[in-house]
């Protein structure tokens, strides 16, 4: 009996999963894994060897943590020989290089941070480190993930694995490429105005913001610390709500996590979506859309509807200062998020000088373009004289959204529009217009200012590079979003496409020299 | 300063006394720790460390704005300052601006010319400590322990109007602190903190003059001698019409005078806004209630007592309500001694009791258990009635001291008790009279004052058991005699 019941499992899995581990999803890796056909430390080799063949194009990985995978994978062996088993137990995966990880340098993306070795485990580390999964790397992200586009690191830019010369989106580009290419079964990656769901659109993966306060944030490097939210990025739905169920629930030592159960998603993955009613938002289907996105994102809803949902058209006019408002409150935060960062403990440039000296010296060379940019904007919109007209109207303005949001919410049971407004752009496109690549992000921003959860899953192609349906949903309700997600990946098939790495690309990034 | 007025106003930093820092779990008492020993991410700045609140300190801040009559707020929230400082890990703050847990209040104060007044305070609120810098010949290093311990600013209204009274505030504010067990309120070790704000006015003028701040003074002398050196200062500016800048002022307590150190062109911006990182402080109100419900008798409410109920001086009341656990003996012995006896139990303790316990210093507090309030009521009871005099007791005292034995015990064990009887006495008083013929000379002469002498020798001679009332009686009658 127990040969038939392998036989039926192998059955049910994509035919291209057994010939390469590193296209494998965490289900698949875990149920072949479970199966005792491979071990952690046999898909970790395969995975650190794809990374040394392709990383140099892609750029995925500031840092890849070999050594650490391998005693990772040894120790997950032991577990299941133990007897012990678990969703992610040997599961190799990225971490976007703001999350703390103990003897391992976490660099946010800057040159202020590139020789900083924390003492400590954060949080989401910890969680993943207790089920078992396999530390790959950490990987590269817009400077303090402040961007769209990952150009803003300060060591290289990534590719976007569909088209290397276009950018993979951002700030968690490095983890959305990474599972794109095949660089890691998932990665954590964060979201602040729609760093995980921009992302995972334009790799063409599936990324969830969860609800503010569901992940704990303690170890995360911040950037806005009301806005700034972990999240999974994978290739399922499914690996989704296993890598959240993992990393999900209270931290006692973030006063802002929430006290919510974290329910089992299993039993929500029914694929069963008749009469959940799909809020279509006015504001989001509007002249900014790519056409071709908009067709895409429509026909979706279209395969949700004949599913058994129904469409419902809501509103929600103050959407529209979105953007601005989040440019004001995200940049106020990170101009004390960043205070920290003076030239002495961190990015010292001489040991002689003044304090001023120092300080200005330090920052003027420690920090990049944008991040200067930002702790600028930040700093006038607090002071006295502005406080009122900027820092305190935007705050007024994001009760509105959350309002506004919460309302919508009432009439329907999730949310549902594009995530992006057209497919990825060229790298260096947008680096000279600031307002252009902050427009990248208007689909996704409000979400994070009402502090609810949201996702990006694979909707389609515009001219050979994917793009993404964002559905947003009530505040812990992570459930929702996840089964609709699911339902809509059981009726396509974009998410079994794989973008192959062209062998003879030019490098993006520098040989391992700065590797752990 | 003739012709005008000084105003003061105070703002004091307080240490909050717990065990652990205000917003991560290492410890707060970094008073001879090894630098940079009690720390963590969290009070270093570190990348990704997030602060999570001490209850224990904000209960002590809502006990203290209680105890100081202020109002407490329900929902509150903390809010950062930002300014760059090496000293200042995460190049904010964390403290309260626009929404203080406590407002309001006052305390009073007993002012050198003995004259109660209440000083007015404006807020209070919670924050964290800064680290230390320790500046060396060559270097400056920092030690980051008492990065983040717990902090409650008291900002005074400007209502004190000499060095004195500034002074007198800051010795009452210690005195509660230390009476509601929340901080050491030890300045020498900057427990607690004061920046004085002063200017001068005309008397008769209700504006306020320019303001001077005079930061860190950190004993009770420099506040009265920096408050006073300024106002003079201000007042001879004032008088010759130059021009008072708002400025920051250091002061040398080796010259006792102040000195510039900057002038503030432009109010500092330090940028309030809300805590991310923290929830709204969100206080239940039962949970306030039985704080309030738990406070102890406060000193002001003591030495009401001490004068209203028992009749005591305002001085005995001041000496007797030193300290929460003088006061608390105190008024135990009070009542066990019952009404009549307040002065003489008053009395013990402020002198006897207390030479006894500043004799031994090791004990602290603890002297108020060596004699327990009811026997030192016995003690003066035996007094009272005539069974001991005065000075037998004080041997007795320092007995039920050393042995903790009661008085009427130690009294009976040992021929301690009063030599009442004229019969007695009479011979005693023979040999005295006998024994000094001088003194029994001026006497007759006329000189009344001898008879002093004469009955301290009469007292010296039995031992100081002479009820004194009895031996006058029989000293004044034998000298009659020899008149006759
Ligand atoms: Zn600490």
């Amino acid at each position: 009996m127990s040969g038939e019941t392998t036989a039926t499992r192998n059955a049910t899995a994509p035919s291209h999963t057994d010939a390469d581990p590193t296209r494998w999803s965490v289900a698949e890796t875990a149920a072949q894994l479970r199966s005792g056909r491979t071990s952690s430390l046999a898909v970790t080799e395969v995975y650190l060897a794809r990374i040394a063949a392709d990383d140099e194009v892609i750029g995925a990985y500031l840092t890849v943590t070999a050594d650490v995978a391998r005693t990772q994978a040894r120790s997950a062996d032991a577990r299941r020989t133990a007897g012990e088993d678990g969703p992610l137990l040997g599961v190799p995966y990225a971490l976007k290089d703001l999350f703390t990880t103990a003897g391992v340098r976490t660099t946010a993306g800057s040159r202020m941070l590139a020789a900083y070795v924390p003492p400590d485990d954060s949080t989401v580390y910890a969680r993943l480190s207790a089920a078992g999964a396999v530390l790959l790397g950490k990987t590269n992200m817009d400077e303090f993930a402040m961007g769209s586009s990952t150009e803003n690191s300060a060591f290289h830019p990534t590719a976007n694995p569909w088209d290397i010369s276009r950018v993979p989106g951002g700030s968690s580009g490095g983890s959305t490429a990474a599972v794109a290419a095949g660089m890691a079964a998932f990665a954590i990656g964060t979201d602040t105005g729609g760093s995980i769901r921009q992302p995972a659109a334009l790799c063409g993966v599936v990324g969830l913001k969860p609800t503010y306060g569901r992940v704990s944030r303690r170890g995360m490097v911040a950037f806005a610390s009301s806005l700034d939210q972990a999240g999974p990025i994978t290739r399922t739905a499914k690996d989704a709500a296993a890598v959240l169920r993992a990393v999900a629930g209270l931290d006692p030592l973030d006063a802002t996590s929430g006290d919510v159960d974290v329910p089992d998603y299993g039993s929500a993955l029914n694929g069963d979506v008749t009469g959940l009613r799909l809020g279509i938002l006015d504001e989001y289907f509007t002249a900014g859309l790519d056409p071709e996105v908009r067709a895409a994102v429509e026909a979706a809803i279209d395969v949700l509807v004949a599913a058994g949902a129904v469409r419902v058209r809501v509103q929600m006019p103050s959407v529209r200062y979105a953007v601005a408002t989040y440019y004001l409150i995200a940049t106020a935060e990170c101009s004390a998020n960043l205070a920290r960062y003076d030239g002495f403990r961190y990015g010292a440039t001489s040991d002689t000088g003044g304090v001023w000296e120092r300080l200005t010296a330090a920052r003027s060379v420690g920090f990049g373009e944008e991040v200067k940019r930002r702790i600028i904007l930040g700093t006038n919109a607090l002071s006295t004289g502005y406080f009122d007209a900027y820092y305190a109207q935007a705050t007024r303005v994001r009760g509105l959204i959350r309002t506004e949001f919460e309302r919508a919410l009432d009439a329907c049971d999730v949310i549902v529009g594009p995530t992006v407004p057209s497919p990825a752009f060229r790298r260096g496109e947008k680096m000279d217009d600031p307002l252009a690549m902050y427009l990248n992000d208007i689909y996704t921003i409000a979400l994070n200012l009402a502090g609810l959860p949201g996702a990006s899953v694979p909707c389609g192609f515009v001219a050979g590079l994917p793009i993404g349906l964002q559905i947003m949903g009530r505040a812990f309700d992570e459930a929702s979003i996840l089964r609709i997600a699911d339902a809509y990946e059981a009726r396509t098939a974009w998410s079994t496409r794989a973008p192959a790495v062209p062998a003879d690309a030019a490098r993006i990034r520098p040989p391992r020299a700065l590797d752990a | 300063m003739e012709g005008f007025e000084v105003v003061v106003g105070i703002e004091t930093h307080v240490q909050i006394l717990t065990r652990s820092k205000m917003f991560c779990g290492c410890g707060a008492d970094f008073a001879g720790a090894e630098p940079n020993t009690l720390v963590c991410p969290v009070c270093l700045g570190l990348p990704g460390a997030l602060p999570t609140p001490n209850a224990a300190a904000i209960a002590a801040a809502v006990t203290t704005g209680l105890a100081l009559g202020g109002e407490i707020r329900p929902r509150t929230w903390f809010e950062r300052k930002n300014y760059h400082y090496p000293d200042l890990a995460k190049g904010y703050q964390i403290s309260q601006y626009e929404a203080p847990l406590c407002t309001g209040g006052g305390l009073e104060v007993v002012g050198a010319d003995g004259v109660r007044r209440t000083v007015g305070l404006e807020r209070l609120h919670l924050e964290e400590d800064t680290a230390k810098l320790i500046h060396a010949p060559s270097e400056t290093l920092l030690d980051f322990n008492r990065s983040g311990v717990p902090l409650m600013e008291i900002v005074s209204q400007p209502d004190m109007r000499s060095g004195d009274e500034a002074r007198a505030y800051l010795e009452a504010l210690r005195q509660l602190l230390r009476w509601l067990g929340v901080s050491t309120g030890n300045m020498e070790d900057g427990a607690l903190r004061a920046d004085v704000n002063i200017s001068v006015r005309r008397v008769g003028e209700t504006r306020l003059g320019t303001k001077i701040e005079i930061k860190n003074l950190n004993s009770f002398a420099a506040a009265k001698g920096a408050i006073e050196h300024e106002a003079e200062r201000l007042a001879g500016m004032a008088e010759r019409g130059e021009t008072i800048v708002q400025s920051t002022r250091g002061w040398d307590e080796r010259t006792r005078t102040t000195f510039a150190q900057r002038t503030k062109e432009a109010a500092d911006d330090y940028r309030y806004f809300p805590e991310p990182d923290l929830p709204p402080l969100v206080l239940d109100a039962g949970w306030i209630e039985a704080r309030r419900a738990a406070l102890p008798a406060l000193p002001a409410a003591r030495r009401a007592d001490l004068t209203e109920r028992w009749q005591l001086s305002d001085d005995e009341a001041r000496v007797l309500t030193r300290d929460r656990a003088t006061a608390d003996y105190a008024v135990a012995a009070l009542v066990a001694a019952g009404p009549g006896a307040s002065r003489a139990v008053a009395g013990w303790i402020s002198g006897p009791l207390f030479a006894l316990a500043n004799a031994e210093p090791a004990l602290g507090e603890g002297w108020t258990s060596k004699v327990p309030p009811n026997a030192l009521a016995e003690l003066a009871a035996l007094v009272a009635d005539g069974t001991l005099t005065r000075s037998v007791a004080r041997d007795v005292l320092s007995e039920m001291w050393s042995t903790g034995r009661r008085a009427a015990e130690i009294a009976a064990g040992g021929a301690r008790t009063q030599i009442s009887g004229s019969d007695a006495l009479g011979a005693v008083v023979d040999e005295v009279l006998a024994a000094h013929p001088k003194p029994v000379a001026d006497w007759l002469g006329g000189k009344e004052s001898a008879s002093a002498f004469l009955l301290g020798q009469v007292m010296r001679a039995t031992g100081g058991q002479a009820n004194a009332a009895v031996a006058r009686d029989v000293l004044d009658k034998a000298l009659a005699r020899r008149r006759a």
